[in-house]
């Protein structure tokens, strides 16, 4: 399983890491769509199997998957997409595919750490939510940090170029949503448009 | 095959019946909330018993009566203010009696439109007398013998006239007066009659509208400043002494429901208000209830506390009575409006004699009485039990609930915290999870892990004993590998080098 340990290394020694990975072109589309489900599952699991300590404000009979999906899956192509376009506009050379590598790769220590925090959620007393909290929490910074990294070694950056570019790449999703609820009323309006025709005519 | 469908279809036709007969026993719907502040059916908790108005007493319509209050020798007094006048029925005896004729100094006094009554234990009547503008105080016959009149103190606010609604008395005497517009509070008055100040006025609550309204305030001119709402406390609807001397106020709209109903101590602190917080509801009232596309306020206009210290409360909007236990968790809300017995057109005021619930309509002019069912009966036991503590001795009268309404999130809890006392943690655990209550799941969780870890401590510490050892061990392998490497790669480079100085100095020592 040469990908996971490629997928350790990455994680644990990003400064090499990244560059062995890119440069020995070792990098698995497979295994970065494989965690980008993992991702999805594990926030479906996180969500419902939290010990009933620390989930009793959420109601466990009304998941909407849907909504866990938009949060979880279509963020990070989201991300990817925008992170793509802004690159390109500011000489980047990373790829579409590389970038999506690089994302779904990240995402690895907070896969890990969220299966450890339901585990542990389950053991733990309310008094101890320090340490859970914790759990979860530093997997969050570990893959904020391996993001960082690998964007600026995928497409040749400085540090500060990068954090630049991420926030540009936050304001494009922004926009992106504002453009695709504007594009749904828009097309509500069209349909309505037409149906109504359609009824006018039926009904003569 | 025929004949069986057939006799099936008439078998359920029948057993549904049955069940939709019951329903039908009680006009109304009761309900509580769970923790999703979603409604939840219950069993009827009171069912309407009779119902009585001027006709059926034979004293001639009541004419939009304004208030009922029940006496400690449980004569009920009936405010007929539009006939101004007062007509009471004694309990034992069940004469209706009317008091008409009002007397100051020898006048005939006439009421006008009086509002609020209220009779002290030494039967000594004080009347709100509304639009006259003062509150009388008067013996049964009549015979005014007191007349409070708007206080002459600076402290009354100037604009305001002084039209009295509502009175109540506590055990010293001191008679406190709910004024109509008048928002600092309750005013007090001493037996006496002197004016001794306000008490308990709603407070106003920070929200962030108010907040950036102030922001906004500190850049406008004094014109716009007048012009601006103003954040006041509001007036309440209705207020009660208890017979331990605490007030209670009820709100027709306060900024939140968890102050609709309040109980103020002596130094006029609510303290409904951090157990309402607490509470399994968080609040009084209906929530998120929406009729058409506005959010349905519930506007409590009276409240009652009976002999064992529940809080019944009535909904003007939507006809619906609340009953609270003194940790202001909901026990049911029933009844609404309508035509029928048990419903109101527009009810104004509610009482309570002994175990049963009166509520007064000003529309019809008719007082119903409702009177606990067995399902009502048991669920108060069980929590007048459960509120002293007794969770061991009330686990029979929660099941006998859970029998009548296995939707109860209290009775789970009871039954949570009597398995907690009797050292049932897994029990208490499951209990508590049904009924939802995470903080008695978490102290039942923690004695369960802790008496379960002390149990089979020897299960849980050798499998770690063991993974210690194995790190011990693997990591002197590793220190044992790598001391193998730099000891080869020292002798390595050693020989190297002694080979390239023997090479130098030719092939004569030897010394490999």
């Amino acid at each position: 399983m040469e990908t996971l340990k490629d997928l350790a290394k990455v994680c644990i020694h990003p400064i090499e890491g990244w560059q062995e990975l890119f440069y020995g072109k070792k990098q698995s589309l497979m295994l970065a769509n494989i965690l980008a489900v993992a991702y999805f599952a594990v926030a479906i699991i996180k969500r419902q199997l939290t010990g009933f300590i620390f989930n009793s404000t959420v109601q466990l009979d009304r998941i909407n998957v849907g909504f866990i999906f938009t949060q979880t899956i279509i963020l990070l192509v989201a991300f990817t997409a925008i992170n793509w376009a802004v690159s390109t506009l500011f000489d980047g050379e990373g790829k579409l595919e590389g970038i999506w590598v690089c994302v779904c790769y990240s995402f690895a220590p907070t896969i890990f750490t969220t299966i450890c925090y339901v585990i542990a959620s389950n053991m733990m007393a309310f008094e101890e939510q320090f340490f859970l909290k914790g759990i979860l929490y530093i997997g969050y910074v570990w893959t904020g940090l391996l993001i960082i990294k690998s964007l600026e070694n995928i497409h040749q950056y400085t540090i500060p170029q990068t954090l630049f570019t991420l926030i540009l790449t936050i304001f494009g999703i922004l926009v992106l949503i504002f453009l695709f609820v504007l594009l749904l009323s828009l097309s509500q309006q069209v349909i309505r448009f037409f149906v109504t025709i359609y009824k006018e005519l039926s009904l003569r | 095959m025929k004949k069986v469908c057939s006799l099936l279809i008439i078998g359920t036709v029948f057993l549904t019946a049955q069940i939709y007969i019951s329903a039908a026993a009680v006009p109304y719907t009761t309900y509580t909330y769970n923790q999703w502040h979603s409604p939840v059916d219950s069993p009827p908790g009171y069912k309407p018993s009779r119902s009585i108005d001027g006709i059926s007493l034979g004293t001639g319509r009541f004419l939009n009566p304004q208030d009922v209050f029940a006496g400690t020798d449980k004569t009920l007094y009936i405010l007929d203010t539009g006939n101004n006048r007062v007509v009471y029925l004694e309990h034992e005896t069940g004469d209706v009696k009317i008091l008409e004729k009002f007397s100051l100094n020898g006048k005939e006094y006439l009421l006008n439109e009086p509002h609020g009554i209220f009779v002290s234990e030494d039967k000594v009547m004080y009347i709100a007398d509304s639009n006259n503008k003062r509150l009388i105080k008067c013996k049964m016959n009549g015979e005014i013998t007191q007349v409070f009149e708007r206080p002459m103190s600076e402290q009354f606010p100037v604009n305001e006239e002084f039209i009295p609604l509502k009175v109540t008395v506590n055990s010293s005497g001191i008679v406190h007066v709910l004024c109509k517009g008048i928002f600092n509070g309750a005013v007090m008055y001493n037996s006496s009659g002197e004016f001794l100040g306000f008490f308990g006025s709603n407070k106003v609550e920070i929200t962030p509208k108010l907040l950036f309204d102030r922001f906004l305030k500190s850049f406008m001119s004094a014109t716009q400043k007048e012009k601006l709402p103003a954040y006041i406390p509001t007036e309440y609807s209705n207020l009660l002494y208890d017979n331990e001397d605490f007030l209670y106020t009820c709100t027709v709209s306060a900024f939140s429901q968890t102050s609709l109903i309040r109980k103020l101590n002596p130094s006029g602190v609510n303290i409904l208000e951090t157990k309402a917080g607490t509470s399994f509801q968080k609040g009084f009232g209906d929530f998120g209830l929406t009729v058409g596309n506005k959010l349905q306020r519930t506007q409590i206009i009276d409240i009652t506390v009976d002999e064992k210290g529940f809080i019944s409360a009535v909904d003007f909007s939507l006809g619906k009575i609340f009953q609270y236990d003194q940790d202001a968790n909901l026990l049911f809300a029933f009844s609404g409006l309508g035509d029928r017995e048990g419903l109101f057109l527009s009810p104004v005021a509610i009482e309570s004699i002994g175990e049963e619930l009166i509520v007064l309509d000003n529309k019809s002019g008719r007082i119903t009485f409702f009177e606990l069912t067995e399902y009502g009966n048991i669920i108060r036991e069980s929590l007048a039990m459960y509120n002293e503590g007794l969770y061991v001795e009330s686990v029979d009268l929660w099941k006998t609930v859970l029998k009548l309404n296995s939707n109860c999130n209290l009775a789970y809890i009871g039954l949570g915290k009597a398995n907690l006392e009797m050292g049932e943690y897994e029990e208490a655990m499951r209990n508590f999870k049904i009924g939802h209550y995470d903080y008695g799941y978490n102290r039942a969780f923690t004695l369960f892990r802790k008496a379960g870890s002390r149990s089979n401590f020897l299960v849980l510490f050798i499998p770690v004993l063991i993974i210690i050892i194995v790190i011990f061990i693997y990591d002197l392998e590793i220190t044992r590998k790598a001391a193998k490497r730099t000891m080869t790669w020292t002798r390595k480079s050693r020989d190297r080098i002694f080979r390239k100085l023997s090479g130098a100095k030719g092939k004569s020592d030897g010394n490999t």
